[in-house]
């Protein structure tokens, strides 16, 4: 066989082939069929007409959607004075608010949960309120980094043409600065949203006993349930095949939501 | 005798990318030992895939290419006795000067002692002894260049093949290294193989020019041979500056164009339409009185060691030089020699195309489709609820029969509109003819239409073509 | 003004990311368990974390296989990325689509497909570690996809053609000239792939053997469990890692140069120096790879070897692990001196290569509810002897899991059959009558520990009276308060309890001559409308308790967060001694509804054992050892659990109880009587056998080892439930943890 540069992919190829799209289709087998192995809808059904699984996919995209929210609250800013402040080395200056990222996540939320439990003192009066801000906590670096590259890639002469032809600051901020900054919020609220309706885990540690969608998985999985487990995967991968679609229609910045974030 | 001495030849060369596309379509070409050949083109006429195909980086969809004799279509680069200076120098950022050069050296396992030795020699070719250890990106562009050019020559290769070497060099550095480039074939003696779209480079420095256009030579020949008698209007338009006008013989050695009748060098049977080219210089400025033809100044340049003259005459417009400034206004004569007026026969075959007539009685091209009266094609021929009768009222079967198509340039018009006219493209190519613009447009289907039109568009501008339906010529073909 | 509104806001932000951070590693260098009071400096965390065993093998498996995920991933990303960048668009397109898959997708769909394909479908065993390192693989490698491939689309494409032209072979001119221009890039997938390793839980979680830990499953469980040391030390982890992670990032950034700049700027000292590091790098990331290979080869390849592996599954701190205090030496009044230096499992090994002049090494896992268990033996984890409570012992013999005990095991007379010899006449009955088909549990399963289920509560805040029943968990009086246990049989039984209280409590039901069958009856209860009925309640208690947990309720009732728990008897008795160290007095009541009556029962599995008499004669061996009485103190006084064997001629055990609670001389004295236990139910006012104890006993350590007769008279055995009824009950479980959309129009 001829050596071809081309060829030299083969391996991953194989690799991703094997390991990230047969196990999805093996889980969307398992999502349309029932314990007697014939095809069916009724796990999808099930769903759907279950007001308590409804719930769950309700209180996900309210967690989700508050965590966002919180993120760009408080990451847009931060961005902005990053990319456009005063600052000299702005990139070294990202690098300290990147840098918790590196940090395992479990141990971040229990430190931050340790200051809330002496601030609280009973964490459990505030499940949702400590949800989303451990979440917010621990998926803000992620938002930073989009909104700091895109904005950073914003035309300065831009802003002063602006201010130039009259524009106040205000005006610049809503009719200039942020729809041209829109790939990066849409990239970040791509990383924050989807992460923030499955990560149980930080649920779990602030004695949040609600389930979001990545409980769900759990349950089903630890009570022998393949089928039903797999439907909520399915629909997970919906909501982002969705999620997804919506973004990149809206931007062809289409990078990974944690790619950008090598050293 | 021409045996032994061509180096290199490409016989029949094809290329396509896609498939579809030919961007080489056809091409011949035999290169001598030792000479300085210069590819020149406009951006896109296939020169740098020619470069690629001797080099070895793209392999001929069609045709072959010899070196000394023997086909080497299918070798790979590494096994070619050719090496390349690229277009952005291609240096190894992670290697030093001396490990850049070395490194065709070492990869043909020569001893440290040979190796040293040559690269010390290259760099004395080049003029920057004592760089060795010096890292590529501390070099200015034109070392760059100069360690580029070093690390190909150090292999000794049979040919150098340069793609557009001195592109990304300012203006100054760029003349003082064609001269150096000169310098260097001369000393080293083996072929050089040139790329540029930079006519002046090609004509200060090569011993021969292959001006390309569109996959197609247009032109082989000495500098001076290209610049005195370019072979068609666009060797003329391309190289240097000419005015060109349409016209017609008028006898022998007599030529009329712009309404006045000249002698010149070149004869074609009478009434043949050619294009007639005259460079600037060859336009003398005379007293009104003493000139063949008289027009108005209307601007004056000052170029530097001349005038740029611009004159009207009546709707055709003619650029001559002067060393004095002539102010606008003034009406001058003009004269030209005999020997400066270059003519070609004007290329018959444009705007030919062939279709199908189908089953409505609709004539399909490739990208239009006309209803006419089918029947006038045809000898003593009726209609008759879309079928044809001949005289004898015998049905005709017109199903596939092939039609030609033919319009005059001059009596389509541009739109920008592209539903306006009948087929839309993207111009490809301008040349001014003193009262109006020749254009061709190419279609989406790779079908080129050629149009005369008194406005100025761009080169890549989306314009459709409009042609009146009743100046179309159909002929039926066989 | 502007730019110190602007600072201002930074520094803000930078509080809000790093305060946490700073505050923990301060308080990781004092003697404090929670975060408020400060107390004296101390290297007590630094010490633990890096000579507690658990975590160093935590730690050490963590970086391992984050280093071996990466080099893996890095390889397979290169690869790709290069052959992709040569390829054809339309294939190119496809497959980026392919590589976004993972990056896009939730963690936990990407770690639960994996697991599916490998460990359901194609019934693949955790412990080859292969689907962890798939799994996290293929997390990674589309991220080193995505790094390298704009290092490729910046190089100059020429690069590659001119290393052609000046005569290398394609694959030369990669390795010379492609591979050191894309080294950033690659070096940045590279720790891009460590920190998503080293971060994630996810895809862990799902797919990595039962025996190993990373720092985020370590963590997460931490949290979950009961031991201040571990949660103290994770504090140090937490400061270690964010040092190390500070000095990379300074090393990588203020050192002159940094990655990118090779080639850019500098004189060529600098770049030569750079080239070096590179070169030094490369080999660094060889040796690591080759470390991480030979790391796991030996993970595998331990099983291989010629000495006996016993795999032992129990629950969390279910077990004496030594390390004992000198000052918690246990004098016994016959002269036994009882104390645990080393674990028993390790006392174990030493035991048996002494009596039985044979090797043996035992791997020792641990799960946290017997439904975990069963799942890591659904999924393919092989254990020889695990201890799963009595219904889990039964579903485990309906399905043909359980080698039996030989019949020698059974013999009183032999010397070393410590069971036999000790076990508690009350236990044996229960066992032999608990029965699947016509076989007892006492074939198959040898008693460990037993108990019932109550409310630890602490007696300043929470009323007596409401402790009579069981609905004190639903009292808004103590909403936030209270937690349940994170198990649905446990609360399914609550709630059954509560429906039923005034039906079971009524005087007629008390005084039925088949009181006993008929409460047995009512507490296994598995019709749809009474699942229906329960999911109502269990909703308004989930919405009541601080939390459900599973083992971190201890630790919230010492520290005080929580007022009444539920709790097993003996994780009662744990929490309650603890309390005590602290000055603080909690009390265990069982509402007089019912409790529930269960038995742990170390049983063999025949998947694991394969039917290999050696492994067999081992395990019987353990569970004869662990039954030996001073094991058996030693393992009660370190869990609280209250073991299965009385003793039989020996009177450790019942020494032990009067070493705790004997008060014969104080003045409040009250008979306690145990007799039951030590002779049988037939003896149960046996005079041998009362204890005289201080009055207040009776609603704490005492009463929870060892419950009253009345107490054990109204408990009831939670049988298995049959599978389409656990099928229904599962999903009333998840119901319950659900979002309720009626809750949106309170």
């Amino acid at each position: 066989m001829k050596f071809t540069r081309s060829k030299l992919a083969i391996p991953y190829i194989i690799y991703m082939i094997l390991f990230v799209v047969l196990p999805l289709l093996v889980v969307c087998y398992y999502a349309f069929t029932g314990k007697d192995g014939k095809l069916t809808m009724d796990n999808f059904r099930l769903f759907f007409t279950n007001g308590k699984t409804m719930g769950t996919l309700f209180y996900s995209v309210v967690i989700a959607f508050a965590t966002t929210v919180f993120c760009l609250i408080l990451a847009y800013p931060t961005a902005y004075i990053l990319a456009k402040g005063p600052f000299k080395r702005s990139d070294v200056l990202l690098v300290v608010f990147v840098m918790p990222m590196w940090i395992n996540f479990t141990l971040r939320i229990t430190a931050l949960k340790e200051v809330l439990s002496l601030l609280e003192g009973n964490l459990a009066y505030y499940p949702f309120f400590n949800t989303v801000l451990c979440m917010t906590y621990d998926f803000m670096p992620f938002m930073i980094m989009p909104l700091y590259n895109s904005l950073s890639k914003l035309d300065d002469n831009v802003i002063e043409a602006a201010a130039d032809l009259g524009a106040r600051p205000i005006q610049i901020l809503f009719k200039l600065v942020i729809p041209m900054s829109m790939p990066g919020i849409i990239s970040g609220v791509t990383m924050v949203f989807l992460p923030a309706m499955t990560n149980y885990v930080v649920l779990d540690m602030v004695y949040n006993s609600t389930f979001i969608m990545g409980s769900l998985i759990g349950s089903y999985f630890s009570s022998y349930d393949w089928h039903n487990g797999s439907m909520i995967s399915v629909i997970l991968l919906m909501l982002i095949v969705i999620i997804t679609a919506i973004s990149s229609r809206l931007t062809k910045d289409n990078q990974g939501k944690r790619g950008n974030v090598a050293i | 005798m021409t045996e032994n001495n061509t180096i290199i030849e490409l016989k029949s060369i094809s290329k396509s990318f896609d498939g579809t596309t030919m961007v080489i379509d056809n091409l011949n070409l035999e290169i001598k030992k030792g000479e300085f050949v210069t590819l020149l083109g406009p951006s896109g006429c296939g020169k740098t895939t020619i470069l690629r195909m001797i080099g070895g980086f793209e392999t001929p969809t069609k045709g072959q290419i010899f070196l000394d004799g023997q086909d080497i279509s299918k070798l790979p680069p590494n096994k070619r006795p050719i090496n390349t200076v690229f277009q952005k120098y291609a240096l190894f950022p992670s290697m030093n000067i001396y490990d850049n050069i070395a490194f065709g050296l070492k990869i043909k396992k020569l001893d440290k002692k040979t190796i040293d030795e040559k690269v010390k020699r290259a760099l004395e070719i080049v003029d920057l002894e004592g760089f060795e250890k010096r890292g590529v990106a501390t070099l200015s562009g034109g070392q760059q260049q100069r360690i580029a050019i070093a690390r190909a020559i150090v292999n000794e290769p049979e040919i150098l093949l340069l793609d557009e070497p001195l592109g990304a060099l300012d203006y100054k550095m760029r003349k003082e290294m064609q001269l150096e480039l000169k310098e260097m074939h001369r000393e080293l003696g083996i072929t050089f193989i040139f790329v540029t779209h930079d006519q002046e480079e090609a004509l200060t420095m090569s011993d021969k020019i292959v001006v390309m256009a569109d996959g197609k030579i247009q032109q082989v020949g000495t500098p001076e041979e290209i610049y005195d008698t370019p072979s068609n209007v666009f060797v003329a338009d391309f190289i240097g500056e000419s005015n060109i006008f349409n016209g017609k013989m008028t006898g022998s050695g007599k030529v009329k164009f712009c309404d006045t009748e000249f002698e010149c060098v070149d004869d074609y049977p009478v009434g043949t339409k050619i294009e007639a080219m005259v460079r600037p210089e060859n336009v003398h400025l005379v007293p009104p009185s003493e000139g063949m033809l008289t027009g108005n100044v209307y601007s004056s340049i000052f170029k530097g060691i001349y005038y740029e003259i611009l004159i009207m005459h009546g709707k055709n417009e003619f650029t001559a030089q002067s060393q004095k400034e002539i102010p606008a206004g003034t009406e001058v004569g003009i004269s030209i020699d005999p020997d400066g007026i270059h003519v070609v026969p004007y290329n018959i075959n444009k705007n030919h195309y062939t279709g199908i007539i189908d089953d409505e009685l609709k004539i399909r091209f490739v990208d239009f489709s006309v209803k006419i009266d089918v029947a006038k094609l045809f000898d003593q021929a009726t209609e008759k609820d879309g079928v044809l009768y001949d005289n004898k009222g015998e049905a005709i079967d017109t199903e596939g029969v092939k039609v030609d198509a033919y319009f005059e340039p001059e009596i389509a018009d541009l739109s920008d509109s592209p539903e306006d006219g009948i087929v839309a493209g993207h111009i490809i190519s301008i040349i001014y003819k003193g009262d109006h613009y020749s254009y061709i447009v190419r279609s989406r289907n790779d079908k080129d239409y050629y149009v005369d039109d008194d406005w100025l568009w761009n080169i890549g501008d989306y314009v459709s073509v409009i042609v009146p339906e009743d100046k179309i010529e159909y002929k039926l073909i066989g | 003004m502007k730019k110190k509104l602007q600072c201002l806001w930074l520094a803000f932000v930078l509080a809000f990311l790093y305060l946490p951070i700073v505050i923990l590693m301060v308080y990781s260098f004092t003697k404090s368990t929670t975060i408020g009071a400060l107390r004296g400096f101390s290297l007590h965390n630094y010490v633990t974390l890096f000579t507690t065993d658990d975590l160093r093998a935590m730690i050490w498996g963590t970086i391992s296989l984050a280093v071996m995920v990466s080099m893996i991933s890095t390889l397979l990303g290169t690869l790709g990325a290069i052959g992709m960048f040569y390829s054809k668009k339309h294939v190119r397109t496809g497959v980026e689509m392919m590589n976004q898959i993972p990056v896009i997708n939730a963690d936990v769909v990407t770690g639960f497909s994996v697991c599916i394909l490998l460990i359901v479908f194609f019934n693949m065993d955790k412990d080859t570690y292969i689907p962890l390192v798939v799994g996290l693989t293929s997390l990674c490698t589309p991220f080193v996809y995505l790094s390298v491939m704009p290092r490729l689309k910046q190089m100059d494409p020429n690069l590659y053609e001119a290393a052609l032209d000046l005569g290398c072979t394609p694959f030369k001119a990669l390795r010379k000239v492609v591979l050191p221009e894309l080294f950033p890039g690659i070096l940045s997938g590279f720790m891009t792939s460590i920190t998503l390793t080293l971060d994630d839980y996810f895809i862990t979680t799902y797919t990595k053997p039962a025996v190993f830990d990373t720092i985020s499953t370590y963590v997460v469980n931490a949290t979950k469990g009961a031991q201040t040391e571990i949660k103290t030390a994770l504090w140090a982890l937490s400061t270690v890692i964010f040092v190390v992670v500070i000095v990379s990032v300074i090393a990588m950034n203020v050192i002159p140069g940094g990655i990118d700049s090779i080639g850019k700027k500098g004189s060529w000292k600098v770049y030569r120096r750079e080239h070096k590091k590179h070169a030094s790098a490369v080999k660094c990331l060889l040796v690591l790879f080759l470390l991480g290979i030979t790391m796991t080869c030996t993970a595998c390849g331990s099983e291989k070897k010629d000495t006996l592996v016993l795999r032992i599954a129990n629950c969390e701190e279910y077990i004496d692990e030594g390390d004992w205090g000198e000052d918690e030496l246990i004098e016994l009044d016959n002269g036994a001196e009882i104390i645990g230096e080393n674990s028993l499992v390790d006392d174990f090994c030493t035991w048996y290569e002494e009596t039985y002049g044979e090797k043996i090494e035992v791997e020792y896992s641990t799960y946290g509810t017997n439904e975990d268990l069963y799942n890591q033996l659904v999924l393919g984890n092989e254990f020889d002897l695990v201890c799963p409570s009595e219904y889990m012992v039964m579903k485990f013999m309906e399905e043909g899991r359980l080698a039996p005990y030989s019949e020698d095991f059974f013999d009183a007379q032999k010397e070393n059959n410590y069971y036999a010899k000790g076990v508690s006449p009350y236990i044996k009955s229960v066992f032999e009558d608990l029965s699947f088909g016509d076989e007892p549990v006492s074939k198959y399963g040898a008693g460990y520990m037993w108990g019932n289920m109550g409310l630890v509560y602490n007696p300043e805040y929470v009323d007596e009276e409401a402790l009579k029943h069981w609905d004190v968990l639903l009292n808004p009086d103590y909403s936030k308060r209270v937690t349940m246990k994170d198990g649905v049989r446990d609360s399914y039984f609550i709630a059954l309890g509560i429906l039923n209280a005034d039906k079971i409590q009524s005087k007629d039901f008390l005084e039925a001559e088949d009181y006993s069958e008929r409460l047995a009856d009512v507490m296994n209860d598995t019709s749809n409308e009474t699942i229906v009925k329960a999911e109502d309640i269990l909703s308004e208690m989930r919405k009541n308790a601080y939390s459900l947990e599973t083992d971190s309720g201890k630790a919230d009732m010492i520290t005080g967060k929580v007022v009444a728990n539920m709790q097993w008897s003996g994780d009662a008795v744990y929490t309650m001694d603890q309390a005590e160290e602290d000055g603080a007095e909690l009390c265990y009541a069982v509402p007089d509804e019912c409790t529930n009556l269960w038995f742990d029962a170390w049983v063999m599995l025949k998947d694991g054992l394969k039917e290999d008499s050696r492994k067999k004669q081992a395990a019987e061996a353990f569970v004869n050892f662990i039954s030996r009485p001073d094991n058996v103190v030693r393992n009660m006084y370190y869990i609280g659990y209250t073991s299965a064997i009385a003793g039989g001629d020996d009177d450790t055990v019942w020494q032990y109880l009067n070493y705790c609670y004997g008060a014969e001389d104080e003045e409040n004295a009250v008979e306690y009587p145990v007799g039951y236990f030590f002779k049988g139910f037939d003896y149960v006012d046996d005079e041998e056998y009362t204890l005289y104890v201080d009055e207040e006993q009776l609603h704490r350590q005492l009463y929870a080892q060892y419950p009253t007769p009345e107490t054990i008279k109204r408990s009831a055995v939670m049988k298995c439930y049959d599978k389409e009824a656990n099928e229904r009950i599962s999903q009333m479980w998840i119901n319950i943890r659900c979002y309720d959309m009626k809750d949106l129009f309170k």
